[in-house]
């Protein structure tokens, strides 16, 4: 699997959850289990709530509107700690990234 | 690096077809070929929750004729652990057909079908108590866990007609506590390995087989009275064996303690966790090296219906505080969670 970049072009990706990859919220955190490796990874608020846009949008962009509205925040201002997020996720095999239909 | 196993030092037994002796464990109704003590448990009583019992038969096998019928490939292994001198300890393996083999010198082997429905086992001639002390520990939580029953690491006692529950790293003292709320009048469920199921409305917590550790130490501070209902002793080793009375059905899970003991604690502390956190509750878990997707899924299931139907409390040890005063402030403040 390669590396997802940290400067991936937002504009034409789309994250999907795979099918070895669950997740469940909690009222504490939401917690993500990979299937194939028994792991379990623990998410805060913050966190919880970019993986549930993440999973629930058609595309990173749209995702990066409403986490930013949803936090009263410029898009620029929450931008970063999304990438950041999409590429922890999936160096750990939790996410799948494509771009415009492609992996 | 395989655990490298001597001659096998164990005598065949004659393998009986006809399964002729009940008992519960763990959740499962366990069918058996030959005397396995500690599971007898009395008629259910009369309104309590239902819980769905699965059954596991068990059968007696030379252990010539069990080694010869696992496969020599294809075989993965999970578990290998020795002692510091670098003699083996405890072996688990798994076959995708055959199911998962435990090996402990002394204490005996067995097979575990994959479905956790039936378990094969070699048994050694040594005192009892050494066979029963893996299968109990190892052998029937792993049957029951492939049968859909999740293990936490935990000691757990019946109070009121629900249960309480107590994980901690090892050596931290939860057994001890449990022993002292049994000494109190609380009903034995388990001192190490709690199983549990999805009930109606919350979770239910399963005895274990009657067998209580309880080191000497600990005996001492007890009254007569006390030391009496920890049941008749059944082994004296380091850590003396009682036979305790059983809960006679599952009960459901009312409060978890996480405790932690410490010097820098300077008095008895309680912390509930609003919300319960499941990552701690996950971190528990018994039996980590099965990690099939049946069972994490499952684990995932009772975690998320722990969290919302169990009180999680951080329960907060100073290293100068005996397990018997601890239980003692954990039976007070049980007792008033329960009334609320």
């Amino acid at each position: 699997m390669a590396a997802l970049p940290a400067d991936f072009p937002i504009p034409i990706a789309r994250v999907s959850i795979p099918e070895h990859v669950v997740y469940r919220a909690f009222a504490a955190e939401t917690v993500i289990l990979n299937l194939e490796t028994g792991r379990y990874h623990g998410l805060n608020a913050t966190g919880g709530r970019m993986l549930e846009l993440l999973d629930r949008c058609d595309s990173v962009a749209e995702a990066l509107v409403e986490l930013a509205g949803s936090y009263g925040k410029q898009q620029v201002e929450v931008e970063q700690d999304l990438r950041v997020f999409c590429t922890r996720l999936h160096e750990r095999g939790l996410i799948d990234v494509t771009f415009n239909g492609s992996r | 690096m395989a655990v490298a196993e001597p001659a096998a030092s164990v005598t065949p037994v004659v393998t009986q077809a006809d399964v002729e002796r009940r008992g519960r464990a763990f959740g499962l109704e366990v069918l058996s070929a030959y005397e396995i003590p500690a599971l007898e448990i009395p008629a259910p009583a009369r309104g309590g929750p239902a819980s769905s019992l699965r059954s596991t038969v068990c059968r007696e096998q030379g252990a010539a004729e069990l080694e010869h019928a696992w496969p020599t490939e294809g075989v993965e292994p999970l578990v290998e652990l020795r002692f510091p001198n670098g003699r083996p300890f405890l072996s688990v393996s798994r076959h995708r057909e055959q199911g998962y083999r435990i090996w402990a010198p002394r204490h005996g082997r067995h097979v575990v079908s994959p479905d956790g429905r039936e378990i094969r086992s070699a048994l050694p001639r040594s005192a009892a108590a050494a066979w029963q002390r893996l299968f109990f520990a190892q052998t029937l939580p792993l049957a029951a866990a492939l049968q859909g029953l999740e293990l936490l690491h935990a000691s757990a006692v019946g109070l009121g007609g629900r249960a309480i529950a107590f994980t901690a790293a090892a050596g931290t003292g939860k057994s001890s506590l449990a022993a002292h709320l049994l000494a109190t009048g609380a009903t034995f469920l388990t001192d190490d390995v709690l199983a549990l199921e999805l009930g109606a409305d919350g979770v239910l917590a399963h005895p274990e087989p009657a067998r209580a550790s309880v080191f000497s130490y600990e005996l001492r501070s007890m009254t007569n009275e006390g030391r009496a209902r920890l049941g008749r002793r059944v082994a004296a080793a380091d850590k003396p064996q009682f036979e305790p009375s059983r809960a006679s059905s599952a009960l459901p899970l009312a409060i978890l303690y996480r405790i932690s003991r410490s010097p820098r604690f300077a008095r008895l502390g309680l912390h509930e966790q609003v919300p319960a956190e499941p990552m701690a509750v996950l971190a528990s878990s018994f039996l980590t090296y099965l990690r099939t997707r049946e069972r994490l899924l499952n684990q995932l299931a009772v975690c998320d219906r722990l969290t919302r139907s169990v009180r999680v409390y951080d329960l907060e040890i100073p290293a100068s505080v005996s397990a018997q005063a601890t239980a003692a402030f954990v039976r007070a403040h049980s007792e008033g969670v329960l009334a609320e």
